[in-house]
C-alpha cells in the first residue's frame, strides 16, 4: 500500500456546491482549524463589563484563558474577563448544573458583572448539559444578565460559529429603542483603531454618529442602546446574523460592506450606506475608486502571468482570490473554511476570469508542502512556514494588516503589499544572481 | 470550587503531549476533535518550547461521536505510516474519545498488522489525573517500548530523567547539568527523556552507564532500566552549593567514581564568598519571608538552598499538582509543614496576603496574583509571559546558584525601602 498526496482528492471552484465539496487532503490534519471555543476567545474579551465563563475539560479552559490573558496584555480594548469552569469525571457522569449554579451565584456576587456568557464546549455537549435549563433556573437570582454560547467542534469546521453565536448572543442585551437619525453601529469590526478606517472618517466627515463598534468598542450599556442606530453596517460576515435578528426585532436596517477587493462591491456598499442615511458620498467614492483603480492598472503587469496560493487571511478566501484574478494571477489552489455568504458568487467570477482552480481545507499544511513542487505558485497568500516558502522560491504575502481596513484601502492596502513582497523578492534574487556569478 | 480566575491545573492528556511533543521524530495522532491539537501547538510557545514531533489530528464529527464510528482513526494511523513512515505512531486520546469509550488500545492491536510503525497508545484523555501522571506514563512507556538492547555500552555516559518542556528553566539546566557531569566526572549526555531529544537517541537510552532521574515522575522509568538492562540511577536534582556538592558525592557513591576535587573546591570556595555577601546584605532587614511554588521534586532539593544557605525564610511552599502516594521522594518535616499540595487560587491569595512575603521563587500565575510583593523570581510554570532563550541562566547547580545569588541581590539593591518599611 502506498499513499501519496494528490490534488485529485480535492475538487475544484467549478465543482464546489456544498461545503462538503470541500475536501481535505489528506486524513491527518496538522496543525487542524481552531474550535469555536476560540472564536468566543477572539470575540467576548472586547465587551467592557461582561464575564465569559468557560465550562470545559482543564484543557479547554486551560488554553483559552492563557490566550485571553496574552491577548488582553498585548491589544487596546481588550480586556481578560475570562473564568474557567473545570469539569471533572464526576460531572461527566453526573452533570454539573449545581456545581455551576454555584458558581455563576459566585460570580455574580464576587466580580458583580454585569452580564455573564456561559460559554459550552465538546464535552458538555456530548454529556448534554442543558445550560439553558441553568439560565433559566438561575437568572432571577443573579443580577448579572446570562447568556449561553455553545461551542462543540464536532459539528462545524472552524472557529468561525464561535464568534457568529457570541455576536448573536449579544441580542440579549439589547432594549427596544427609539431610532436616531445620522447614527450607526458598526457590526462584526475585530480590531482596534476602527475611527483611522476610511469608511469610519468618511462617515464622521458628513456628520454620522457612531452608535456602538460590536465587538472592538461597546460594553453592557452601550450594546443594550445598539437599536437606537438609524443603520447597521455589517463590516464582516460572522456578524450578518446579528444583523438579520436586529432587523427582525428591532427593524434596524443593515448594510453589508465586509473586507472587500473588489472595487465594484466597495462602491455598491458605500452607495447603500449613502442612501439609507441620506447623505452624499459621490465625490469621495470618485476619488478613492479612482485612486484604486489607478493602482489596479499600474499593478497588473508586475503581477500578470504569476500565480497563487490562498492560504489564509481575515479576509474572504473566494473574494480575496476573485480579486487576484482580476490582476492578471492565476490561483492554483484556494484553501477554504468553509462556504460563507454570498462565495457562489466569488466562485462564479473566479471561472468567469478563465480559471478553476482546486479548493482544500485551511488549517492542513503538512501535506499541502508536498505538493507545491507540482504546484509551482510564484506566490503564497497568508501564514506558512516562511522558510519552506522560501526553499521553494515562493513569496509570501500576509495581509493580516489589511483587515483592519474599511473600504477602498482594502485593496489599495493588498495592492501595495503585493507589490512590495514581489519587489523585495525580486531585489532578493537578483542578489542572489550575483552573488552566484561573483 | 472548581471555578478558576487563573489557570486550572493541567490535566494528563496535556502532560502526554508535552512529553512527546519535545522529541525530534515522534509521530502524535490525537484521536479528537481538531480545536484542542491546535490549541495545545500553540500552548507549547508558553513553555517555551517548539514542538519537534509531528503531530496530527484526526478531528472528530458527529457520526464518530454518535455511532462510535474509529474508522477514521484507522485511516488516519494508516495514512501516516505510509506516507511518513515513522518508527513508532504514539497514539493520543482525547477527552472526547475517552467519554464514548474508543478503545484505542484495541484499535492499535487490531492495525498493528497492517502498519510497519510500532503503534503507542496513550489513553488518558484528560480526566484521569494532572499533567503529572502524563508525563509520567510517557517516560514509562518510553522506557519499557522504545528503549532497545544496548549493542555496546557507551563508555562515560549518562542520561537524564524528567527533564520535560513542562519545567520552567529545562533548556539552561540541562546545559548546566551536562557542565558538572563533564567538570565533576568527565561524563558526557547520551539522551534525555524528554526534553531536546529524538526517537533515535531514546532507542539508544540503554547504552548510556547511568541515569539521573530529576523528578519522581521518571523514577518508574529509571526502575525499569535498571532492571533490564543494570542502568543505576540517582534520584533528585542540584540547587544551591551544598546541595549541588551533595548531589556529586550521591554520584560518587552510586557509581563508585570520584569527582575532580579541584573543580567542586574551586566552587566551593566562590559559594562561601557569595554565601557571605548576601547575609551580609540581607542581615539589616528584620525579615526576609518568602514563599515557594513549583513542582514536588524542584521544592524539595530547591528548599535547602533558600531556606539554610541563603537564610531566606521560607514561610509556605505551594506543590502545583497533585501528589501519587509512593511516587516521590519523602520531603523534610521541616519542609513538609509549610507545603500546600495542589492548592486553591483562593487559598494562595490567603496564604499572601497573610504572610505578606517579601520574595517570592514561584509560578508565572503565583507572580500575577502577588503583584504587590517586591521581589519575585520565577522558577516553575505555568508560564504566561517570559520568554527564554539564553540557555545560560541556569538555576540548578554551581552556575545556577550563583545566578539565584545575583537575581536575588539585584531585586534586594533595587527594593531597599520596600523591604525596610514593609508595603
Amino acid at each position: 500500500m502506498s499513499y501519496k498526496y494528490s490534488l485529485d482528492k480535492l475538487n475544484r471552484v467549478s465543482q464546489i456546491e456544498t461545503a462538503k465539496d470541500i475536501k481535505q487532503l489528506s486524513k491527518a490534519q496538522f496543525p487542524g482549524t481552531h474550535c469555536p471555543l476560540f472564536g468566543v476567545a477572539l470575540t467576548s474579551g472586547y465587551i467592557k463589563d461582561l464575564y465569559t465563563l468557560v465550562v470545559g475539560t482543564d484543557e479547554c479552559t486551560y488554553y483559552t484563558k492563557t490566550f485571553a490573558m496574552e491577548r488582553s496584555s498585548g491589544e487596546t480594548g481588550m480586556e481578560d474577563n475570562f473564568l474557567s469552569f473545570a469539569i471533572n469525571q464526576d460531572d461527566v457522569v453526573f452533570g454539573c448544573q449545581e456545581k455551576l449554579e454555584e458558581a455563576i451565584l459566585y460570580i455574580d456576587k464576587k466580580y458583580k458583572p454585569k452580564a455573564i456568557l456561559l460559554v459550552t464546549t465538546c464535552v458538555l455537549e456530548v454529556i448534554g448539559e442543558d445550560f439553558e435549563a441553568i439560565v433559566y433556573s438561575i437568572q432571577d437570582q443573579v443580577e448579572a444578565k446570562l447568556l449561553v454560547v455553545h461551542t462543540e467542534h464536532f459539528k462545524c469546521n472552524s472557529h468561525i460559529p464561535g464568534i457568529e453565536r457570541t455576536l448573536e448572543a449579544l441580542i440579549g442585551l439589547m432594549e427596544k429603542q427609539e431610532p436616531i437619525d445620522g447614527t450607526i453601529n458598526i457590526l462584526g469590526h475585530r480590531y482596534s483603531d476602527i475611527e483611522e478606517t476610511e469608511l469610519m472618517r468618511l462617515l464622521k466627515k458628513k456628520g454620522i454618529n457612531t452608535n456602538v463598534v460590536l465587538p472592538s468598542s461597546c460594553g453592557i450599556e452601550t450594546i443594550k442602546q445598539a437599536p437606537s442606530a438609524q443603520l447597521n453596517i455589517v463590516t464582516d460576515f460572522t456578524a450578518l446574523s446579528l444583523a438579520e435578528k436586529m432587523k427582525n426585532r428591532f427593524g434596524t436596517e443593515y448594510v453589508y460592506l465586509d473586507k472587500y477587493l473588489s472595487i465594484e462591491r466597495i462602491e455598491k456598499g458605500y452607495r447603500e450606506i449613502a442612501e439609507s442615511l441620506g447623505i452624499d458620498l459621490n465625490l469621495e467614492i470618485a476619488e478613492l475608486k479612482s485612486e484604486a483603480l489607478v493602482l489596479m492598472e499600474g499593478i497588473r503587469p508586475q503581477l500578470e502571468g504569476k500565480s497563487f496560493i490562498y492560504g489564509n487571511t481575515p479576509m474572504l478566501a473566494f473574494e480575496l482570490s476573485s480579486f487576484l484574478c482580476q490582476l492578471g494571477l492565476e490561483p492554483k489552489l484556494i484553501q477554504a473554511r468553509d462556504l460563507y455568504t454570498n462565495d457562489d458568487t466569488y466562485m462564479r467570477e473566479i471561472v468567469d476570469a478563465g480559471f478553476d482552480p482546486h479548493v482544500s481545507r485551511i488549517a492542513n499544511i503538512a501535506p499541502l508542502q508536498q505538493l507545491y513542487s507540482e504546484l509551482k505558485p510564484n506566490i503564497y497568500i497568508g501564514h506558512e512556514n516562511p522558510r519552506s516558502l522560501m526553499e521553494k522560491g515562493i513569496t509570501q504575502v500576509v495581509l493580516d494588516m489589511a483587515a483592519k481596513k474599511l473600504g477602498f484601502e482594502v485593496p489599495i492596502t493588498v495592492m501595495k503589499m503585493l507589490s512590495r513582497a514581489i519587489n523585495i523578492n525580486h531585489s532578493d534574487q537578483r542578489k542572489e544572481s550575483h552573488h552566484a556569478a561573483s | 470550587m472548581q471555578l478558576h480566575k487563573y489557570l486550572p491545573l493541567a490535566s494528563d492528556r496535556m502532560g502526554t503531549l508535552w512529553a512527546l511533543a519535545s522529541i525530534k521524530d515522534a509521530c502524535i495522532i490525537e484521536y479528537g476533535p481538531a480545536g484542542t491539537t491546535h490549541y495545545g501547538i500553540e500552548g507549547f510557545m508558553q513553555l517555551n518550547s517548539e514542538l519537534r514531533a509531528s503531530l496530527y489530528t484526526t478531528h472528530m464529527d458527529e457520526n464518530n461521536i454518535v455511532m462510535g464510528d474509529s474508522d477514521r482513526l484507522v485511516e488516519t494511523i494508516k495514512e501516516v505510516d505510509a506516507v511518513y513512515n515513522p518508527p513508532y505512531i504514539f497514539v493520543v486520546a482525547s477527552s472526547i474519545s475517552s467519554i464514548i469509550g474508543t478503545d484505542l488500545e484495541c484499535i492499535c492491536e487490531d492495525i498493528q498488522g497492517e502498519v510497519s510503525a510500532k503503534l503507542i497508545a496513550f489513553t488518558g484523555g484528560g480526566f484521569r489525573g494532572d499533567y503529572t501522571l502524563g508525563i509520567r506514563e510517557v517516560m514509562t512507556a518510553l522506557a519499557k517500548k522504545v528503549v532497545k538492547p544496548p549493542v555496546t555500552k557507551l563508555s562515560k555516559s549518562f542520561n537524564i530523567i524528567g527533564s520535560n518542556v513542562d519545567c520552567y528553566n529545562f533548556s539552561a539546566d540541562l546545559k548546566e547539568l551536562v557542565g558538572i557531569m563533564q567538570e565533576a566526572f568527565g561524563y558526557s549526555l547520551n539522551t534525555v527523556f524528554t526534553a531536546n531529544t529524538s526517537i533515535k537517541e531514546i532507542e539508544e537510552a540503554a547504552r548510556a552507564e547511568f541515569n539521573i532521574v530529576l523528578r519522581g515522575e521518571g523514577v518508574e522509568a529509571a526502575k525499569y532500566l535498571k532492571d533490564n538492562y543494570g542502568m543505576e540511577y540517582i534520584e533528585g536534582a542540584p540547587y544551591g552549593f551544598n546541595g549541588t556538592l551533595n548531589w556529586i558525592k550521591g554520584i560518587e557513591k552510586t557509581l563508585n567514581v570520584k569527582s575532580n576535587q579541584i573543580y567542586t573546591s574551586k566552587q566551593m570556595e566562590k559559594a562561601r564568598r557569595l554565601i557571605m555577601r548576601v547575609k551580609h546584605t540581607t542581615f539589616t532587614y528584620k525579615s526576609f519571608n518568602a514563599i515557594l511554588s513549583g513542582n514536588y521534586d524542584m521544592l524539595v532539593d530547591i528548599y535547602p538552598f533558600i531556606a539554610s544557605e541563603l537564610s531566606i525564610n521560607v514561610v509556605n511552599a505551594f506543590v502545583n499538582h497533585g501528589i501519587k502516594e509512593g511516587a516521590y521522594r519523602a520531603m523534610s518535616e521541616e519542609l513538609s509543614l509549610k507545603t500546600l499540595i495542589n492548592a486553591s487560587e483562593i487559598k494562595k491569595e490567603e496564604q499572601l496576603s497573610h504572610i505578606k512575603p517579601d520574595i517570592i521563587f514561584a509560578d508565572g500565575v503565583l507572580l500575577e496574583i502577588a503583584e504587590a510583593v517586591p521581589m519575585k523570581l520565577q522558577v516553575s510554570n505555568p508560564n504566561l509571559h517570559n520568554i527564554q532563550i539564553y540557555e545560560y541562566t541556569p538555576y540548578m547547580g554551581f552556575n545556577g546558584a550563583t545566578y539565584i545569588i545575583e537575581v536575588l541581590l539585584n531585586q534586594i539593591n533595587l527594593n531597599k525601602k520596600k523591604l525596610k518599611s514593609g508595603y
